[in-house]
């Protein structure tokens, strides 16, 4: 794993308009990490060790059903980030996460950012601000995506 | 929004005649009718729609889906959903059906000229701007980014899947699709058209974006695309309600202060912003 330099960090949607110093608040937490194509980069269940911004390649958000195998959920692709469990007790992932073609990615310590959370409100703000608007980003999905599956036509 | 006057027109509620010249099934639910307009004359404008008649049963609302430079044929897409449109369903090559109009409002293409485009679709929605995409393509060089965003419910409900893989393989025509449930053979985009939005690569102040499918959709396609900075006067919906005479007399289809026949069914999200919330409209 290699290390991360803000600046690579800058160009993507994610971190747009975040200071500077919170910017490499992230990135002293972030290393690089890759992934082969069908590796599972987290469990549902698994200890919740972080976050992955996908830089390139394709994931999928799944759950596993028993006797049916994965459904994805939804799937993830370059800039967008993975990984949510980290910043909420139990801190255990809630559903799986796997690369669907070879995916490189920004790994961010879940551990480092919950501690410079708790030293620093102005990061702990930015934290839960784009954590909150990715939530509620998924959640629109996935009630849309209800709706259109289950809605009966007309 | 412009008005397309058409001579058929002067006798509004008299349907044609036009003779079914092929049929295809699109979908399990879903086919499409090429029509033979007398005179080989049929002029529309992307976006437009004609009150197509299955004689002794009733009419139905459908856009035109076909090429709009082509006056020769109407291509008319259709879903299976009640007892009109199960008439149409069972027409043959040869057969007759009525028609009237074409009638509405149709997508801002001209307005569009020297920017973005970016076409948002959900489900059978990809059907209303298949003319646009014919038009756009017919004159290419007046546009700049042109941007197809499509998502349908499963792989099995895309439309025009030839038509999808040639678009896709295009250098100058960027298409996204997407499903929101993936079967084991599907190895695209998964979850709602709306995520596709921020995927895409636009110039939100240049863009025009033109938005069809269900409305609950297009109204979580319009927020993302305010959201994107793409101004609430360059983005376009297609209403659908109840329409019955297709001229704006019957008031079937009022939306608000509109009806949606005559006034629409191409709105501005400005014009009906404050109505998309509206339960009673």
């Amino acid at each position: 794993m290699t290390e991360v330099d803000a600046n690579g960090l800058i160009g993507f949607r994610f971190f747009a308009g975040m200071a500077p110093e919170f910017v490499e608040r992230f990135a002293d937490a972030g290393r690089e990490v890759s992934f082969a194509t069908d590796e599972m980069i987290f469990r549902e269940g698994d200890d919740a060790t972080g976050a992955y911004m996908i830089r390139g390649g394709d994931a999928a958000l799944e759950q596993h059903i028993p006797g049916r195998g994965h459904h994805i959920i939804q799937t993830v692709h370059r800039g967008e980030v993975v990984g949510w469990s980290w910043l909420f007790p139990p801190y255990r992932c809630r559903f799986d996460a796997r690369a669907l073609t070879d995916v490189d990615a920004i790994g961010f310590g879940g551990a480092a950012l919950r501690e410079a959370i708790t030293s620093d409100t102005g990061f702990a703000a930015v934290v839960y601000e784009r954590w909150g608007k990715l939530l509620v980003g998924r959640l629109e999905s996935a009630r849309l995506q209800l709706v259109d599956i289950y809605a009966q036509r007309d | 929004m412009h008005s397309v006057i058409d001579p058929a027109l002067r006798e509004p509620m008299a349907p044609v005649p036009f003779r079914v010249g092929a049929k295809r099934d699109e979908l399990l639910d879903t086919f499409t009718i090429e029509l033979a307009p007398p005179n080989s004359s049929f002029a529309f404008a992307p976006g437009q729609f004609t009150m197509l008649y299955a004689y002794g049963v009733g009419e139905v609302p459908i856009s035109v889906s076909g090429d709009p430079a082509n006056p020769t044929v109407v291509t008319q897409t259709i879903r299976r959903v009640g007892a009109v449109t199960r008439a149409l369903g069972s027409v043959q090559p040869g057969d007759v059906v009525g028609m009237r109009g074409p009638f509405g409002t149709s997508w801002p293409l001209e307005a569009a000229k020297g920017g973005d485009v970016v076409l948002v679709a959900g489900g059978i929605g990809l059907a209303p701007l298949r003319p646009v995409l014919y038009a756009i393509l017919a004159d290419r060089a007046s546009y700049q980014r042109v941007v197809l965003l499509y998502g349908s419910r499963s792989p099995h409900d895309l439309l025009y899947g030839g038509e999808l893989r040639e678009w896709r393989s295009r250098f100058d025509l960027d298409v996204y699709v997407t499903v929101d449930r993936a079967d084991p053979g599907w190895h695209g985009s998964v979850g709602v058209v709306t995520t596709l939005i921020e995927r895409a690569d636009f110039e939100p102040g240049t863009t025009t974006a033109m938005v069809c499918g269900p409305e609950i959709m297009m109204r979580y396609a319009a927020e993302t695309l305010l959201s994107e900075n793409v101004t609430p006067g360059r983005i376009s919906l297609s209403i659908e309600r109840n329409m019955k005479c297709g001229i704006g007399f019957c008031g079937h289809c009022q939306y608000g202060g509109n009806f949606v026949c005559s006034d629409g069914p191409v709105f501005t999200y400005a014009e009906v912003e404050s109505l998309l919330r509206v339960r009673e409209v």
